[in-house]
């Protein structure tokens, strides 16, 4: 049984369908990287698994349908990680990623001893427990964005879902991050769902793309049957060479067309 | 208009008992004479229309025999019930307003709006009679109004029977060892008198010592008092002259928090004036002082 | 090395949830004791601080104290200065956590109770009861309590878009509201101009002299939505990392705002119902919270509640005192003091919460 299904998902955004039925499926484990031009629907249709939309159509959590899921039942089997998240600068690390507690904890409660155990354990997985006590104000970019994933974590939720979370980041802060999305991913079994701009990092991380344009699914598979130079200069536009690295993985390079 | 038989009779028995009555003062009843000059206005003959802005002149004037003459009054002469009143107001006054009755005399208690010259430049007598502050110049107002109007001796005799009756007053009042204390309340923001004012004046005529008088740090006359200095000096009697305005009575002052410990609450000392007598000083302060009288007797009788 | 690996080096702190710590209980509850105290000392008539301990020890059960009070003065401080500080404290709390809730609610740090439009609603209702109720006194607060709630639930009615409702469109319509109703509290003045001293006295604000029943009358409004509000102090905590977050944390942030707004709606109606329209205790008190104890709501919540009162009842003094035995309306003295302590205390201090 997959993880999560999506069934001819459609959602309207006045006169425009942002997405225009997409039917997809994700195995336990699988990193799905999602790809595809500005105004793809790929934020829309993470919007769409984390509960934040209304939509058409059907999306099954573990084969439940989430739409009869109250939001703490899902927001405990999936957890987002968003393109812009607020960050209040007066908060404390440690207030920030106890918010991952939420959907454990009962209306009228606080948080409990076993809850700030699970949220130490978190910071030292990602090595900043030292920053417990700071305030977010106070960390640098790198630094913030590890503290937002800890709080995706703390949710210990299966799926987590990355909305091109790293594209503020220098190469160096992008490579960092996914590199720690994937150990987590091995170590905690998880599922993870990523919108992506960058093809290559798609392509390295990923185990499956897919790539969406006009809000519906143009191409599903292993990124070097998705990524190829005809399918990207038919989507993007764009003029790229596809080289295959040593270790099997695709890079996608932009080349230039010939000078006028 | 009366036949001049009449006149000479009742002028002879006017005389025969004037003579009786006033054995020390020999003073002939006085006549009605024109023209005639007061507080530099002079009046050359009987005025006919007379128009009175202040509520306590209005009550003089229908006193002394002189209300036919009368022929409007400002929006609050509501004493008494048969003067002409209209929208004229004495604290606002108009003078085209005022001069569209074309009135002979106007008789009124406050220069507001530059009144008094307004009548000057169109010609028409005015007499500025304010607040009275002691009962003397009340006694002196009636007698001019009764020169001015034609009515000397009604006005005389009206002066008289004041007298009178403050006298038979003030004589059968009760003594007290210590003078007992009040409170005279103006409004609900506990605004007071004092001694100096008139009703304080004639409150201290009858022996009764006003628990406002060292509130008045500025000498206005109208110092506000606070809830608890009035309940800490725990006057024997009330007065409530905001019982037709603010609808105060005994009861709605009892109900006032703390109010009542107060002696007079406990007592039945809270005494309802009339809104209008308390605030004038017209004839009618004689039934005031007899109200204060009654309420000084039961004060008396109860302790 | 990278800061990371530098933190690694350290010995790792105590994951911590927010919490009010003792120390600010202790001077939370001591500036309301304190302000109290003051409170009940000052007034017209002399009344020692002994005789004033005397006669409250002896108001509790078991207990029989012989103050030296004369049966007046004993009258003046449970009938008169009790219950009006007692009032000051209430109002003030409610107005301040009012306020916070509002700013947590809204994410706005310039949020205050009035904010959906309930002053001009209670301020119309006053006006309507001055003008044309001849019932007396006893309309006003009903007038007013009424109209502050039409006026909110008018406000959430109008407030939304085609995305549902929202901070700004509740924001929004408050505004809309709030100028409307002004506008017709206006002309109904204009109409019957004599109400204008009335009215304006009563917009001005003042604590009552009504003895006990006003505090009977506001007391559970105020206890009961003081208590739901604090009880939502982790929600608006939450609530601080936008809706859309908040939902995919499993909250539900409209609820939880509507919840809040409700509450916070129904207090502040009851507070100005009895004590007329006090401005800028609701954005100064929460804010001086922020600035000096820490961004939690959980922090917040209580001390505005404790700093309230104890603001409230010294603003009050003042008003009585300053200008004796005349009372200078509370409204103005909340502005001309608070004002400027509130600008000092933000400058002073680097911490600021969007």
């Amino acid at each position: 049984m997959s993880v999560i299904e999506l069934r001819d998902v459609r959602v309207r955004y006045g006169s425009r369908l942002a997405v225009d039925g997409v039917s997809a499926r994700a195995a336990a484990g699988e990193w799905i990287g999602l790809i595809g031009p500005n105004g793809a629907g790929k934020t829309t249709l993470l919007r769409v698994l984390a509960g934040l939309l209304d939509h058409d159509g059907e999306v099954l959590l573990d084969g439940e349908p989430a739409a009869r899921m109250r939001r703490r039942q899902r927001a405990q089997r999936i957890a987002l990680v968003p393109q812009r998240p607020l960050i209040p600068p007066a908060m404390t690390v440690s207030e920030y990623v106890l918010m991952g507690r939420t959907p454990y904890i009962r209306y009228l409660d606080v948080e409990s001893r076993g809850d700030v155990r699970i949220v130490t354990g978190v910071l030292q997985r990602l090595d900043i427990d030292g920053f417990a006590d700071r305030t977010l104000g106070s960390l640098s970019g790198g630094e913030q964005q590890r503290v937002i994933l800890a709080r995706a974590l703390a949710q210990q939720a299966p799926t987590l879902l990355l909305d091109e979370g790293t594209s503020a980041l220098d190469i160096g802060g992008q490579q960092e991050v996914l590199e720690l999305v994937a150990s987590l991913r091995a170590s905690h079994e998880l599922t993870v769902i990523s919108a992506m701009h960058d093809l290559t990092l798609a392509g390295q991380f990923c185990d499956r793309l897919l790539l969406m344009a006009d809000g519906r699914i143009v191409a599903d598979g292993e990124p070097r049957a998705v990524l190829t130079e005809e399918t990207i200069r038919a989507y993007y536009g764009a003029n790229v060479r596809v080289i295959e690295a040593p270790d099997g993985s695709v890079s996608v390079l932009p080349i230039r067309s010939e000078a006028v | 208009m009366r036949k001049p038989a009449c006149f000479i009779v009742v002028a002879l028995l006017a005389a025969a008992c004037n003579s009786a009555t006033k054995a020390a003062n020999e003073q002939p009843a006085p006549v009605a004479s024109f023209p005639v000059t007061i507080n530099g206005v002079t009046i050359n003959e009987q005025p006919q229309r007379i128009v009175s802005l202040s509520p306590t002149a209005t009550e003089m004037l229908f006193a002394i025999d002189a209300g036919v003459q009368v022929i409007a009054v400002d929006d609050q002469s509501n004493y008494p019930a048969d003067a002409p009143k209209t929208d004229l107001s004495g604290f606002e006054p108009n003078v085209e307003a005022i001069a569209g009755h074309q009135p002979d005399l106007v008789v009124f208690a406050n220069d507001l709006n530059d009144l008094a010259a307004g009548l000057d430049k169109v010609g028409i007598p005015g007499l500025l009679h304010a607040a009275a502050a002691t009962l003397d110049d009340t006694y002196t107002q009636i007698e001019q109004l009764g020169l001015v109007t034609g009515h000397p001796a009604e006005a005389a005799e009206l002066i008289d029977d004041m007298k009178a009756g403050i006298d038979e007053i003030t004589a059968s009042l009760p003594s007290f060892d210590v003078a007992p204390t009040y409170y005279h309340e103006l409004d609900q923001t506990y605004f007071s008198v004092t001694s100096s004012t008139f009703i304080g004046g004639v409150y201290a005529l009858l022996g009764l010592e006003n628990i406002a008088d060292p509130a008045d740090t500025q000498g206005s006359g109208y110092p506000q008092l606070s809830a608890e200095a009035i309940i800490d000096a725990d006057p024997d009697l009330i007065f409530l002259a905001d019982t037709k305005c603010c609808g105060q009575s005994a009861s709605t002052v009892a109900a006032r928090p703390g109010w009542d410990k107060i002696t007079a609450v406990r007592n039945g000392g809270v005494v309802l004036l009339d809104d209008d007598i308390a605030s004038r000083w017209g004839p009618r302060v004689v039934e005031f002082l007899s109200t204060v009288a009654d309420a000084l007797k039961e004060l008396e009788a109860a302790a | 090395m990278t800061s990371i690996d530098a933190a690694r080096e350290v010995r790792p702190v105590a994951v911590r949830p927010a919490r009010l710590r003792l120390r600010w209980w202790a001077v939370g509850l001591g500036a309301l004791a304190g302000a109290m105290l003051l409170g009940v000392m000052t007034g017209p008539v002399a009344l020692s601080p002994g005789a004033i301990a005397g006669e409250l020890l002896d108001r509790l059960p078991f207990l029989s104290v012989d103050s030296g009070l004369s049966e007046q003065q004993a009258a003046i401080l449970m009938q008169i200065r009790l219950p009006r500080v007692v009032l000051g404290a209430l109002v003030g709390a409610m107005l301040s956590i009012a306020g916070a809730a509002y700013q947590g609610a809204f994410r706005n740090a310039l949020a205050d109770p009035y904010l959906l439009g309930a002053a001009a609603g209670a301020g119309l209702g006053a006006t309507l009861a001055i003008a044309y109720g001849n019932a007396g006194q006893g309309l006003i607060p009903l007038a007013a309590f009424g109209g502050a709630l039409a006026a909110v639930a008018l406000a959430y009615s109008v407030g939304r878009s085609s995305t549902g409702r929202t901070a700004t469109t509740l924001i929004l319509a408050g505004i809309a509201i709030a100028s409307f109703l002004t506008a017709v509290q206006t002309y109904v003045q204009q109409r019957e101009s004599e109400t204008l001293r009335q009215v304006y006295s009563w917009i001005l604000g003042r604590l009552g002299t009504a003895g006990w029943s006003e505090v009977l009358l506001a007391l559970p409004y105020i206890v009961g939505t003081s208590a739901v509000i604090l009880l939502h102090r982790r929600h608006l905590d939450v609530l601080s990392v936008g809706d859309e977050e908040a939902d995919s944390l499993g909250l539900d942030a409209r609820r939880v705002r509507a919840i809040v707004i409700v509450a916070a709606s129904l207090g502040t109606a009851a507070a100005v119902a009895v004590s007329g329209l006090i401005g800028f205790v609701g954005i100064i008190v929460p804010h001086t919270v922020r600035l000096v104890a820490g961004a939690s709501y959980r922090v917040i919540l209580p001390l505005s509640l404790a700093f309230g009162a104890a603001f409230m009842i010294l603003a009050d003094l003042l008003g009585r005192t300053v200008a004796a035995p005349a009372e200078l309306p509370i409204g103005v003295v909340t502005a001309f003091f608070g004002a400027p302590f509130f600008a000092l205390a933000l400058r002073s201090s680097k911490r600021f919460m969007p």
